[in-house]
């Protein structure tokens, strides 16, 4: 699906869900709710945080859906922006109580064999560890452009930045990681070819 | 022509690979004099995408998350068209609530214009002016102050609660709107922060058992007909909540010596779980008897004899 026509079924599908519709609430929590926790889930590196949290960013977005207006945000840069905040609040309450989210053994990965599996977690710890590394803007850069999917200019209205600045920021970020990381070694062929 | 600049190549590469539309040879191609920067940047940022590409939260908890959500929804949303519904009379309704507290006031401006044309007229009955004092403007404090580290959203709901109860029990009636307040104040509590809501759990079950027990005294009590689909939409909304947040309420033991309403097609079944043992009774009603609302008293002008 182009850009284009993903944000005109986007708006059709909010506007729907603004007027109450289950299906269209329904499809777009099945759209919005795998990145959603893959977001929190490169924030926080917990899947069971990762959960929960996603879990109450869609509650908030049911409270706010009614004065969501499409002239000031794309809607996927409108629900990163809650996810940041709820990402933000619960931080700030886990420092107070003195909770640390450690990283979760075992990330769940859809994949095919067991081999395939082994080497996805592993390089999916590898960034994780690297990614937490890096400066602010530069891990909510790459949790929203690689982890949620966002496309640069979404990125940018949920950080609130011009579209240069993430490129720049992007760049900076890869260019750590790879020094981080080292040159990727084989990986998942998924990652070479084209995607379907 | 304009240079792009690498950061713009490397995202115009990343976008293209997103898309479908090149793979990481073409976008080499492309840029061949920049391979050597370009190349390790891309296979970079290629494995970042790749490595979440496969990651997807448990089938249970995106079911789990899709039931409270539409739920949530449809709660709102049946309160909001109650409230589309109720708004035409919302005038009426609110004066209603406060009619007891017009009704005084009526008296004690009568009293008071009574007083001035018997003054000014030079009567000087030796009588002063009545006191109003306390009859404007008594509306029922809360009958329970919330603890201080009680999250907001608990405390706006056991305050709501214990006001409507006091008012129940001194036998006045409990309007639509307040029913529907009482469902909107359950409901937050969906929405709310889970660790606040772990953090008083306690208190959380406290209220919405109480919030139960008051519903099904409402009904027995109460048995307007115009009451009974906004009561039963509060119990629906109550118990989903609790259900939401695991919390089990205890059905509290029917009111026997409340006379049942008569049946009428308009009648609002009674969510009847079976009782458990031990469940607590509610707590004694004041006579359901109808409530008299003193009318306001005609203004009796009261002229010297000259």
């Amino acid at each position: 699906m182009s850009p284009n026509s993903e944000a005109q079924s986007d708006r059709l599908l909010v506007d729907a869900a603004k007027d109450g519709s289950q299906q269209a609430l329904s499809e777009l929590y099945l759209l919005y709710y795998p990145r959603v926790y893959r977001y929190i889930l490169a924030r926080t590196g917990n899947t069971y945080d990762a959960e929960d949290l996603a879990e109450e960013v869609f509650m908030k977005v049911l409270e706010a859906i009614d004065r969501f207006q499409w002239r000031e945000a794309p809607f996927a840069a409108w629900l990163f922006r809650i996810a940041h905040n709820a990402l933000i609040s619960q931080r700030r309450k886990d420092t107070a109580r003195g909770k640390s989210a450690p990283l979760t053994d075992g990330l769940p990965v859809d994949s095919a064999g067991p081999e395939e599996l082994v080497e996805h977690r592993l390089v999916l710890n590898e960034v994780m560890d690297a990614a937490k590394k890096l400066p602010e803007a530069q891990r909510q850069v790459i949790a929203l452009r690689f982890a949620a999917g966002l496309s640069v200019a979404e990125t940018a209205r949920a950080m609130n930045k011009g579209e240069g600045n993430v490129k720049v920021i992007q760049h900076k970020a890869i260019a750590k990681l790879r020094e981080m990381m080292g040159q990727p070694k084989k990986r998942p062929k998924v990652y070479e070819s084209k995607k379907a | 022509m304009r240079v792009k600049r690498l950061e713009e190549i490397l995202e115009e590469c990343v976008s293209a690979h997103a898309e479908g539309r090149r793979s990481l040879a073409e976008s080499l191609a492309l840029y061949p004099g920049l391979r050597s920067e370009l190349e390790p940047l891309l296979r970079t940022a290629l494995s970042v995408t790749g490595s979440f590409a496969g990651v997807a939260p448990s089938d249970a908890a995106a079911q789990r998350g899709l039931n409270r959500f539409l739920s949530d929804a449809r709660a709102r949303s049946n309160l909001k068209a109650m409230n589309a519904q109720t708004k035409r009379g919302w005038f009426s309704g609110a004066f209603a609530q406060y009619r007891t507290s017009f009704a005084a006031a009526a008296v004690a401006v009568t009293a008071v214009a009574v007083a001035i044309s018997v003054a000014s007229f030079g009567g000087g009955g030796g009588e002063g002016p009545n006191d109003p004092g306390g009859a404007v403007g008594a509306l029922t404090p809360p009958a329970s102050a919330p603890a201080t580290d009680t999250p907001e959203v608990v405390s706006d709901l056991t305050h709501r609660i214990a006001s409507a109860r006091d008012r129940l029990n001194r036998g006045e009636t409990i309007e639509i709107e307040e029913i529907q307040q009482l469902s909107l104040a359950a409901l937050q509590l969906k929405s709310a922060d889970r660790d606040d809501i772990d953090f008083s759990i306690t208190q959380v079950t406290q209220a919405l058992q109480n919030l139960d027990t008051l519903l099904q005294d409402i009904v027995a009590t109460q048995p307007a007909v115009a009451t009974q689909p906004a009561v039963q939409e509060a119990q629906e909304t109550t118990r989903d909540v609790a259900g939401v947040l695991g919390i089990e309420l205890s059905s509290p033991t029917p009111v026997v010596d409340t006379p049942a309403p008569t049946s009428g097609p308009g009648e609002t079944p009674v969510i009847t779980d079976a009782p458990a043992t031990g469940a607590p009774t509610p707590e004694p009603t004041a006579a359901p008897t109808e409530v008299p609302t003193p009318e306001p008293t005609p203004t009796e002008i009261v002229r010297p004899v000259s």
